[in-house]
């Protein structure tokens, strides 16, 4: 991938220069001149521009969903589904910011609205992936968003100890209960109980705040 | 006040630490297109130097392009939906048959279709939301239960006009010759556009016009004679029953626009004009037996997808209570 070679940015980062065909997945770090390599390589060839999306986005993206739904595969699955439809859907060619703006924007409105679903009742992915994303889709504030996560962050900062250790280990960690009881020594019940507590803790707190700022909010 | 936005105050609001004040100062400047841009590649950077969890991107590749590859070639949102109003034409057989019928069917249809010659027609149904391009480029969004009739022959060549019923936001394509767009209504007034983006309301009970950007010009029927506004971006024209106009401002005109993202934008609405809105859009009756409680008024902003949602929360919001009939058509609210 002759692509990957050119695309190696330099600036922005007084690091060690490049050492080897991976240092793009280890250092991703990009100015914004390197949008331009992006646009260039989709033009020559879809595929190769894909490919070239995911390794300097994904992981940012994924890292970024993350701390609204902490949930690792739920995060992974928000990602890949906006790379999926700016693929599917030839994105590439009308987009007018930059990508990095679109996915972002894209990511970010997804996970907002699968956070807002989840707090409001016991919804799956399906029901974030039926809100169409859509350029002019922005929310009232950007501070929204930030907001929404920080709080996520900090309820589950809140939980007591051995709650938020199970509730972690289930939802970042992507473990199953029977996992989870083996590995600290407590019974299938508890770990069930916890989880459950945690959950409605969680939604409790959240929903506190937001569900007057998300749903009414205004003025 | 642009000036102290730095790097530094914006990692600070990343990592959940920045003020009140500070965080209204990032949206005020976030607005600024150059600065959303400024602000996701600060938002890159902080966070690659923060990473939560190193995500499989091989892994995430792979997939991504087993499931491309199992996606129909050319799949296309708008294609897939002008197949839905494509007759399927049969493969063999029986041509003669099938040619003698269509010619019939031509023949004494004809009249009765040729609107559908004409013009192409699209429609939405209650609750429906649809994203068209006109064949100048030009972008429409039609609102649930409205219409919108294009000209199949001649459009962009020698005139642009459409003709609508409900409610559209459209984006208009500038041409090279300065083309006229006209929308035409099937109440007492049209628009002619100059290149702009605006949202026209056409419903049975009340009619309007917001402008977000641009010059738009609106021709309408005041008792028999014509008349003509000219709208500057912000004004937003009502038509009351007898079909006069007023002209006011509006902060907000982009407001006026926030069904395209399921959103609903109420300022001072009272509970009947709402429930007017879900008639309109999603075909549903709801009635309120307490007068005092109908002209109570909402502000607010809400995003939902259905009627249900709304009306959940609405309902919830106000702590009200209501009830449905037992076709389910029509509800019934109270406090």
């Amino acid at each position: 991938m002759d692509s990957l070679e050119l695309s190696d940015p330099q600036e922005d980062d007084p690091g060690p220069p490049g050492r080897g065909p991976d240092r793009l997945a280890r250092r991703p770090e990009f100015p914004a001149e390197s949008e331009m390599l992006l646009k260039k390589a989709f033009e020559s060839d879809t595929n190769t521009g894909m490919e070239l999306l995911f390794r300097w986005y994904y992981r940012p993206l994924c890292s970024h969903v993350v701390r609204y739904v902490s949930s690792k595969e739920i995060a992974e699955d928000i990602v890949s589904e906006v790379f999926y439809k700016f693929h599917r859907d030839k994105a590439f060619t009308h987009v007018e910011t930059s990508f990095r703006n679109y996915l972002f924007s894209a990511v970010r409105y997804s996970a907002f609205d699968y956070a807002r679903a989840e707090m409001k009742r016991n919804t799956s992915l399906e029901h974030a992936e039926y809100v169409t994303l859509q350029p002019e889709q922005q929310p009232d504030h950007i501070t929204q968003y930030e907001d929404l996560y920080n709080d996520v962050q900090n309820a589950i900062n809140t939980l007591p100890q051995k709650q938020r250790r199970v509730y972690l280990m289930h939802r970042y960690e992507g473990k199953k209960y029977s996992e989870i009881a083996a590995e600290l020594g407590v019974s299938y019940r508890t770990v069930e109980s916890q989880m459950y507590t945690a959950m409605q803790e969680l939604r409790r707190i959240i929903k506190a705040k937001w569900l007057f700022t998300l749903l009414v909010l205004f003025n | 006040m642009k000036d102290s936005i730095n790097k530094e105050l914006i990692f600070n609001y990343f990592s959940g630490n920045a003020t009140a004040l500070e965080k209204d100062l990032i949206d005020q400047w976030s607005t600024d297109p150059q600065a959303r841009e400024q602000l996701f590649i600060w938002l890159m950077e902080w966070e690659n130097q923060n990473i939560q969890y190193n995500a499989d991107v091989e892994q995430a590749i792979a997939r991504h392009f087993e499931r491309i590859n199992d996606t129909p070639v050319g799949f296309d949102i708008e294609a897939e939906r002008a197949a839905v109003r494509t007759l399927a034409w049969p493969a063999k057989g029986k041509s003669w048959l099938v040619a003698a019928a269509v010619t019939l069917l031509v023949l004494s249809g004809g009249w009765f279709a040729r609107d559908h010659v004409r013009y192409e027609i699209y429609s939405t149904n209650f609750g429906q939301i649809q994203r068209l391009v006109l064949p100048d480029g030009s972008k429409v969004v039609l609102n649930a239960n409205s219409t919108l009739r294009v000209p199949r022959f001649g459009f962009g060549e020698t005139t642009r006009e459409v003709y609508m019923t409900g409610e559209a936001d459209f984006s208009i394509t500038h041409t090279a010759n300065h083309q006229k767009f006209i929308v035409h209504t099937a109440k007492n007034f049209d628009v002619e556009v100059l290149g702009t983006e605006f949202n026209v309301y056409a419903r049975p009970r009340r009619s309007r016009v917001v402008l977000n950007k641009g010059k738009v010009k609106l021709h309408y029927l005041k008792g028999s004679e014509t008349d003509q506004i000219v709208m500057q971006p912000g004004d937003l024209v009502t038509f009351d029953s007898p079909g006069r106009a007023s002209v006011k401002k509006t902060l907000n005109p982009a407001n006026y626009s926030a069904w395209k993202a399921h959103r609903f934008v109420f300022e001072n609405e009272s509970l009947r004009e709402i429930c007017d809105l879900f008639e309109d859009n999603f075909g549903l009756k709801i009635r309120i037996p307490d007068s005092t409680l109908a002209a109570q008024t909402i502000s607010g902003s809400f995003t939902a997808l259905n009627a249900e949602e709304l009306f959940e929360i609405l309902a919830d919001d106000s702590g009200l209570t209501y009830s449905r009939s037992e076709d389910g058509k029509v509800i019934t609210l109270d406090y």
